[in-house]
């Protein structure tokens, strides 16, 4: 990548205004209410306005941003981790294990992701921890089936054999040799989940599911403000945009990375994450 | 995946088809609140009669909550446990077959042995068909409240011959009322009633009702505005002034619920101390919450029954917001502020997680509102939204809950307050116990002199309201929106959602 | 070949068999005594009435909650495999027929929504191939990203806004006539073109740079023809099997478009049932969805394996 072209200018002014709102509103109190200013429109005093409790809608934005973050992040650190061990034991122990685990991937793509949260938000409570634990649960697949799928075309190849010839254990393979090959396969994966985490949890958040009142997150938000669409559009407008561009973003740094490499090569079947 | 297909194929032929355009032109179409998942009357009892006004109770309740006569039309209280009901003459129900004691007899029994809620409120251990028009029924103890509970919806009367499905769920009820069934799709979620040409009362003027079940107000409040439906209950309650403004009649109510705020337990927690409690109550502004969260959709009170109801003790007065006073209440009690303003009381602070659910769309905007309004008085707030039920196995004893309790499921005064604040009281898990309230309960239960008891029932809200075991924070407001054209429409509060009223008359 | 079929279809049926299994397991572990759950969140919801022991006796009399665990499910499973799914605790009705109601729904917005996503996708692919721009590139990339990361409980009441309030052309609910069918497959489809546009795209690039292309340019071919007759061909191969992943998708988004737009379909059945604790027709819902997604898996790998000799070939040496 030499010069910037037009297109990325534009991406890199978005994330400018949006990081520059974002560590505005961060000064600001997300749940300092006055009830007498509930509802206002975008003024000096409240350049977003104000929700249906009077709460600073841009201090909820900013908020809401490392909230969403925050929890994308969680569940990108457990499906990578969880994907990339399982994937490459499927792999390395092949037969019965590889079956078995490939079985227990098949079972867990065969509920839609919300499906599976309105499941475990029936048990646990419609909290957080379902949430993390719901796209976990799903979002580890992916890793695994690209991690698995490269083991098996990196094993028979030159430098794998002669390391294992070398007497290098199992584990020290893997390890040493492998996963270097694998990492840089699934960082486009990660932008991509990092996008579709976001969206899923505020479509989770706007079925109730995930983070709880007053606990600002921009799915949530949208959802508390769709009773007052018609006496205050920017509750669900400035956080709709905002979902919006934060999504559009990852997703175009998706497109500039190496995304495309890996739904050709990981075989049987690519992995894009069920969004 | 074929069978998908083809049902596909077939809907989409069914959804081609012109439909009974004919029929609607002239009906009533009504949003309903939930969704229409049966129209078995011991299941939902409030559609059949209240809204569709299909059946009809043996007794009924006016505006005021006192009671009117239905089906019956006059009672007796021969002892204890025994009453004899004298039904109304020429009542046909919509098979055309007459009302008789027995077949009343026959559709009690069958709601009692079907409804845990009938035989909870009813208390009926027996019933009897003296002759066509008597009937007689025995209590399984001492229950002057028997003609007010039969005002509870599910235990409407129906015919024995109404079709039921081979569980014995009531697939259309074939009822008294001045509106009848006529098409049922639980696929689509709607049903239609027309007027039922053999009612004994007034004629309706309206000729047929569509209902469609919309549980999303959003989605009610648009449907609404787009023209496709005339009526409707419980939009956002933001929408109400848009609504007003573009000409629709808007009619706020207050109905026989309560936003009430109840902690885990009374008992070796902070709340034991009626200090604290009455300091919380003080810091809650109650106008506040009515007017910016409610938006009017419901009136400020402390006291278990709104003023509107002929039970109510109309002295008790809710007193203004006063942080001050709060504060100083706080401070006798042992609290000061400590790290962050936080009032603490021997290095334990004074706050808790604060639990509510999601279907009564005050809740959580109210619980909003407390969170920052205790914030206030340095008594941090963290709310939990989860479902009615998952609350009472979650909440632990320092913890409380905000609920829209139903304060008459039937209009007597004994309903809610034995249940709230008797120390054995159904919900009273927080464990109130004030042995005069007790005594007055049961005074008021057993005597057969109404200024006794009515004294008595006083003395128990005035008890509630000076000691505050639980806090009432507001009475809760429905709205009902009609499209313009829509008139003679009286709101009855004895309604559990919304009512229809059988004299409405429709312009076009 | 029967043999694979077979091991395929068992494999599925496994998914399902599991799938039921852990979704019975799980609302059974539901917190509280289940007959006491139903009984409050299906009867009585938050009206303040007494719960006595007896209720809740007779409601687990009723469902059959006495008995272990594993005999509930094995009734349930044995008299699912004759078609029966048991009785609705809210509705009282067989759940069977209900599903079928809700499918007939949802299939038929699913149906809709898969192919208008479809027609969008090679619209668009077959534009920017057309007319090859740097503009026409961006537009295209713009367009396809953006309408993935367009939230579609934010778009959907956009659209409602706009189409049904502002310009009265369309119904804002229900699912009564073709109108009404309008705006939610549009939610739907919008969702799916990103992924599908991209991949095909991406599938377009691959297949423009295979040696037989060269060929048929050197031969002189219509540049046209060359991309629609030798390149779309190879490039749908890939979208095939991620058809089928788009299908647990689709129904995921199902579930918030018949919530916005009050569609009685499969989404809104499962949500139903989930919140009134209505066991059997979650569970239901559960399977047929499940199963629907296992046959559709099934059915993309059958047709890849008819249409694409390499694999065939691949799976004969394995």
């Amino acid at each position: 990548m030499s010069a910037l072209r037009r297109s990325d200018w534009l991406l890199l002014a978005i994330t400018a205004l949006f990081a520059l709102t974002i560590a505005y509103g961060l000064t600001l109190d997300p749940i300092d209410a006055s009830l007498r200013n509930s509802l206002r429109a975008p003024g000096l005093d409240f350049p977003f306005g104000t929700d249906h409790l009077g709460r600073d809608v841009l201090a909820r934005i900013a908020h809401g941003f490392l909230r969403d973050v925050g929890l994308s992040l969680t569940i990108i650190a457990l499906s990578f981790a969880t994907g990339i061990a399982m994937g490459m034991l499927a792999a390395e122990l092949a037969g019965a294990v590889d079956r078995a685990l490939t079985f227990v991937m098949d079972l867990l793509t065969s509920l839609p992701q919300i499906v599976i949260a309105l499941i475990l938000a029936a048990n646990l409570g419609g909290g957080e921890l379902a949430l993390i634990l719901a796209l976990s649960l799903t979002g580890w697949v992916q890793y695994a089936r690209i991690a698995r799928a490269t083991v098996f075309s990196l094993r028979e190849r030159g430098f794998v054999t002669s390391a294992r010839l070398a007497g290098g254990s199992r584990l020290y393979v893997l390890r040493r040799h492998i996963l270097p090959h694998l990492l840089p396969l699934l960082s486009g994966l990660v932008a991509l989940q990092f996008g579709h985490n976001i969206l899923n949890i505020a479509a989770l958040g706007f079925l109730g599911i995930g983070v709880q009142p007053p606990a600002p997150e921009w799915g949530a938000m949208i959802a508390e403000a769709r009773p007052y669409f018609s006496r205050a559009p920017w509750l669900a407008i400035v956080p709709g945009l905002y979902l919006f561009a934060m999504t559009m973003v990852a997703l175009m740094l998706t497109r500039r990375s190496s995304f495309r490499q890996e739904l050709t090569t990981a075989d049987p079947q690519p992995g894009p994450a069920t969004p | 995946m074929a069978r998908v297909l083809f049902s596909s194929l077939v809907l989409a032929l069914c959804l081609a088809a012109p439909g009974q355009a004919a029929d609607r032109q002239s009906a009533l179409r009504v949003a309903e609140i939930w969704e229409i998942a049966t129209l078995d009357p011991t299941q939902d009892g409030t559609l059949m009669k209240e809204k569709a006004m299909v059946t009809e109770t043996l007794v009924t309740g006016r505006p005021d909550f006192t009671l009117a006569p239905g089906l019956a039309l006059s009672w007796r209280r021969n002892s204890d446990t025994l009453w004899t009901f004298t039904l109304r003459p020429g009542v046909k129900f919509h098979d055309g077959s007459p009302l008789t004691a027995s077949a009343a007899a026959a559709s009690l029994t069958a709601a009692l042995q079907r409804s845990g809620a009938v035989r909870s409120y009813t208390k009926i251990a027996a019933l009897a068909a003296r002759d066509d028009q008597t009937l007689e029924i025995t209590t399984s103890e001492p229950f002057p409240a028997l003609p007010a509970a039969l005002v509870y919806a599910s235990a409407a009367i129906v015919s024995p011959a109404s079709p039921r499905a081979p569980n014995g769920t009531i697939e259309r009820p074939v009822g008294t009322g001045p509106f009848k069934v006529t098409a049922w799709q639980p696929a689509a979620q709607s049903f239609t009633v027309e007027r039922f040409d053999g009612y004994w009362g007034e004629r309706p003027s309206i000729p047929a009702i569509t209902f469609r079940g919309i549980p999303d107000p959003t989605t009610r409040s648009l449907e609404l505005q787009k023209g496709s439906v005339d009526f409707t209950a419980d939009v956002p309650y933001g929408d109400l002034d848009t609504l007003a403004g573009k000409g629709f009649t808007v009619s706020r109510n207050v109905t026989a619920r309560n936003y009430v705020l109840n902690f885990g337990s009374l008992k070796d927690t902070p709340f034991a101390d009626i200090r604290v409690r009455k300091a919380l109550s003080l810091a809650i502004d109650r106008e506040e919450i009515a007017q910016y969260v409610l938006f009017g959709m419901g009136r400020p009170g402390i006291a278990p029954f709104p003023d509107s109801m002929d039970f109510a003790d109309k002295s008790i007065t809710a007193p203004k917001a006063d942080l001050a006073a709060a504060r100083k209440l706080l401070t006798e009690a042992g609290y000061a502020p400590g790290a962050g303003g936080i009032m603490t009381k021997e290095g334990k602070p004074l706050g808790f997680t604060l639990y509510t659910y999601a279907q009564r769309p005050g809740l959580m905007p109210i619980a909003g509102a407390l969170q920052s309004q205790l914030r206030k008085l340095g008594v941090p707030v963290e709310i939990k939204v989860t479902t009615f039920a998952a609350i009472e196995k979650e909440m632990k004893p320092g913890d409380a809950r905000l609920a829209a309790l139903a304060s008459a499921m039937y209009p007597h005064p004994d309903f809610y307050l034995r249940q709230v604040y008797h120390s054995k009281g159904a919900i009273n898990a927080w464990g109130y116990a004030n042995p005069k309230v007790d005594d007055a309960l049961a005074v008021a239960i057993t005597t057969r002199d109404e200024t006794e008891r009515k004294a008595a029932y006083d003395l128990v809200q005035r008890i509630a309201a000076d000691e505050e075991p639980c806090l009432t924070i507001a009475h809760y407001g429905v709205n009902v929106v009609m499209r313009p054209g829509i008139t003679d429409y009286a709101f009855n509060p004895i309604a559990h959602d919304y009512m229809l009223d059988p004299k409405m008359t429709l312009a076009r | 070949m029967a043999a694979y079929v077979a091991q395929r279809l068992a494999l599925a049926l496994a998914t399902v068999l599991a799938a039921t299994f852990l979704t019975y397991v799980l609302l059974r572990l539901v917190p509280g005594e289940p007959a006491q759950v139903i009984l409050t969140r299906v009867f009585l919801q938050d009206q303040t009435a007494a719960v006595s022991q007896q209720d809740v006796a007779a409601i687990a009399g009723r469902f059959g909650l006495d008995a272990p665990l594993i005999v509930q499910y094995g009734r349930w499973l044995a008299g699912a495999v004759t078609g029966d799914l048991g009785t609705s605790i809210r509705t009282g009705r067989p759940v069977t027929l209900e599903l079928g109601w809700r499918l007939s729904a949802t299939g038929l917005i699913a149906l809709l929504a898969t192919l208008a996503s479809l027609m969008l996708t090679f619209a668009a692919v077959a534009l920017k191939r057309s007319f090859p721009s740097p503009m026409a590139t961006r537009g295209f990339e713009l367009l396809a990203v953006g309408s993935i990361a367009l939230p579609s409980f934010f778009l959907g009441v956009v659209l409602i806004i706009l189409f049904a309030l502002r310009l009265d052309w369309l119904p804002v609910s229900g699912f009564e006539s073709w109108a009404h069918v309008v705006l939610p497959v549009t939610v739907l489809a919008l969702g799916q073109f990103g992924f599908n546009a991209i991949l095909l795209d991406d599938a377009m690039t691959e297949a423009l740079a295979a040696p037989h292309i060269a060929t048929a340019r050197a031969k002189g071919l219509d540049e046209r023809a060359i991309l629609f007759r030798h390149a779309l061909p190879n490039a749908i191969l890939p979208l095939i099997p991620y058809l089928a992943l788009q299908f647990a998708f689709l129904i995921g988004g199902v579930v918030i478009v018949e919530r916005l737009f009050a569609i009685p379909g499969l989404g809104a059945y499962l949500t139903d049932a989930l919140d009134s604790h209505d066991g059997p027709a979650f569970l239901g819902a559960i399977g047929v969805v499940a199963l629907a997604v296992a046959l559709a898996n099934l059915a993309a790998d059958l047709a890849l394996t008819r249409l694409d000799p390499r694999i065939r070939l691949k799976r004969g040496a394995a």
